[in-house]
């Protein structure tokens, strides 16, 4: 039975010896009479290595199965979907046309079934969100109008 | 302290137009310091050129209202839906969305709004009475002292890591890495950006702390499902009560302000870590305090030193022209706009002034109770709304929060990069306030460090012949032990 700490302490292995290898590639310059800019990465490299092993070598008892299975749903798969279409969009998309989607997506991937909660909650939400941030901060989100 | 230049000072409010400042500057605090994204620091730099026209009085009641209550509002989502509005109330977040879930919302607000109040008050004190003095011990502060300063505060992983020490470690370690991102601040060399110029500049705190707080609840409530992270009915705290409460805890309360006072002294720190570092307190002294169950400990100890801040901040300003965080950098400004510069004369020149500020300040933390515990009773209305609502609007929040920030549309991936590589190291077991606390303290050690030893020839013996550095030094071993001990003690077991 694969255990959580296994898992993540294998994941901390393999990122320390990562950083170490991407540390060797940062540029270091010889007229700086201090530590290097290369120590901290090489320093936490090993305070990585470290950790992930004793992780590895007295793992508790939580196992794999029960942290992660519940992740394996289609409704959750859905929603974080959703989240990463409406992340990656942001900057091209409209922002009330994209909120607007997204909430229309997101409220049913979390159950929601009445007719009206599926149009009010999309429209309001993603034009009081912009109203919000566009004259409450000035902030400007993308719009295409 | 003169007597009758403060009962002069005291004509400021009979003007009710500085009354009227003072609540708009409180009023917009409020938005600004509970908007994920927004700071006060964004209120105060948008706020500071509408002074024009102002006079001295009414322009620092908007500005300190803003200051004050900006501060303490970012607890009010961090305790409702788990994000905090601002990096100073993230360790808020820890204990005060626990309570809520229990029904106890309202006494965390409670909590927050009492103890941000008494840690703006204390520390008014201590700028009424020993500014001068205390400015001049901050300015013994050198790049030596910070670096040990940092490592001390990195002893609150200890107590921040409930469950496995080791994975609180490891997520410390992961927030420093990720702090190394970008420019190294030595030498200007890229560092660990694989040729991506968005990274250059690094990776920025408000995004970091939406994707480690909010974006993994918001993970971790899709995957409950619509019912499942429900949280209960919410009881009504009696405020009275609450007061007693915190009398109770009237150590507590001296501690947080001591840290919070003492933090602010020093230039370039600011609540964030004031705030962790009095959690990392709190929690040595009651192991509820970071549990499921979360603790009003928590909450009182990091509120008080975050709004402790606030007035120590303004004593190396007014006493050294020097700003103790980025709001006095900008305060500067709203002085110069009233074409008075502050610095070592400015107290003995502008002493009416100075009593006007302490006045405004005092009046800035009675808005932040009369206003906080005026709104509480609607604040957990929040909570009705159904989880299917509120968990997508909470993304949209995230994403035009973290845009924001720099007006970037790769904050707003980071945050899903960093919320979903979060949430999943989350549900594999690690903490994520060390990750958050690696990111803060992480490069202020690092830069201290290498500047410490270019300034000493790589001499390391410098940490401990300094006095102030070797005190540092003493009580972090000290702190180190003391946990060490007591943790070897709860794992013995009953005989």
């Amino acid at each position: 039975m694969i255990r959580s700490d296994t898992i993540l302490g294998a994941l901390a292995v393999i990122a320390g010896l990562l950083l170490l290898w991407a540390s060797f590639f940062i540029p270091t310059s010889g007229f700086v009479t201090t530590l290097s800019a290369q120590f901290f990465p090489h320093v936490l490299a090993g305070v990585m290595v470290i950790l992930g092993g004793l992780l590895l070598a007295r793992p508790r008892s939580d196992t794999l199965q029960g942290a992660l299975a519940p992740l394996a749903t289609a409704r959750f798969a859905g929603f974080v979907l959703a989240t990463a279409f409406y992340l990656i969009a942001f900057p091209s998309v409209d922002f009330r046309l994209g909120t607007a989607l997204f909430l229309l997506a997101g409220i049913v991937l979390m159950g929601a079934r009445k007719p009206l909660e599926l149009v009010l909650v999309p429209v309001l939400g993603a034009l009081g969100m912009w109203i919000i941030f566009r004259f409450g901060f000035t902030i400007l989100l993308p719009v295409w109008i | 302290m003169d007597l009758s230049q403060l009962a002069q000072a005291a004509l400021i409010l009979a003007d009710p137009s500085v009354w009227l400042w003072l609540i708009v500057g409180t009023a917009l605090g409020m938005v600004f310091g509970a908007a994920p994204g927004l700071t006060a620091t964004a209120g105060i730099a948008i706020a500071t050129p509408l002074t024009f026209g102002f006079d001295f009085a009414s322009s620092m009641a908007l500005l300190l209202g803003l200051y004050c209550s900006g501060y303490f509002a970012g607890s009010i989502p961090a305790i409702l839906i788990n994000m905090p509005g601002a990096p100073g109330n993230a360790a808020t977040s820890l204990d005060g969305h626990a309570l809520a879930r229990r029904g106890k919302a309202d006494l965390a607000l409670c909590l927050a709004v009492i103890g941000s109040a008494l840690g703006g008050f204390l520390s008014i004190v201590v700028l009424a009475f020993a500014a001068p003095t205390l400015s001049a011990f901050a300015l013994r502060f050198t790049s030596v002292e910070y670096a040990v300063f940092a490592l001390f505060g990195l002893t609150c992983i200890a107590a921040i890591s409930r469950g496995s020490l080791v994975s609180g470690l490891l997520g410390a370690a992961l927030g420093m890495v990720l702090g190394l991102v970008g420019i190294d601040p030595v030498g200007g060399m890229e560092r660990l950006t694989f040729g991506n110029f968005s990274l250059l500049t690094g990776i920025a705190l408000l995004p970091a702390l939406i994707a480690f707080f909010a974006i993994t609840e918001v993970f971790a409530q899709a995957m409950a499902g619509q019912h499942g992270r429900e949280l209960p009915r919410q009881e009504q705290a009696r405020p009275l009560a609450v007061f007693r409460l915190i009398v109770q805890r009237w150590w507590l309360v001296v501690k947080s302000s001591a840290i919070g006072i003492g933090i602010g002294l020093l230039p370039g720190t600011g609540p964030t870590i004031a705030s962790w570092i009095a959690y990392g307190e709190a929690a040595r002294g009651d192991p509820q305090v970071g549990s499921k169950d979360g603790s009003e400990n928590g909450v009182l100890a990091s509120e008080v030193a975050n709004n402790a801040v606030t007035g120590a901040a303004l004593v190396p300003l007014l006493t050294l022209g020097i700003p103790g965080d980025t709001v006095t950098a900008i305060l500067i400004g709203a002085f110069l706009i009233q074409g008075i510069e502050v610095g070592p004369l400015f107290i003995a020149t502008h002493g009416q002034l100075f009593m006007q500020i302490l006045i405004l300040l005092a009046l800035a933390n009675l808005a932040i109770l009369v206003v906080g515990l005026g709104t509480r009773r609607w604040l957990p209305l929040l909570l009705r709304i159904p989880q299917r609502i509120l968990v997508p609007m909470i993304v949209v929040f995230c994403a035009a929060g973290a845009f924001s920030v720099n007006n970037m549309s790769f904050d707003v991936l980071m945050i899903l990069v960093l919320g979903f590589g979060g949430f999943v190291l989350m549900r594999l077991g690690m903490p994520m306030a060390p990750v958050v606390l690696g990111l803060v303290l992480g490069p202020i050690l690092e830069r201290n460090l290498r500047d410490a030893l270019t300034v000493h020839q790589m001499d390391w013996s410098v940490f401990v012949t300094r006095p102030i550095s070797l005190a540092i030094v003493c009580i972090t071993l000290l702190v180190i032990g003391v946990t060490y001990w007591r943790s070897r003690g709860r794992a013995r077991p009953a005989t």
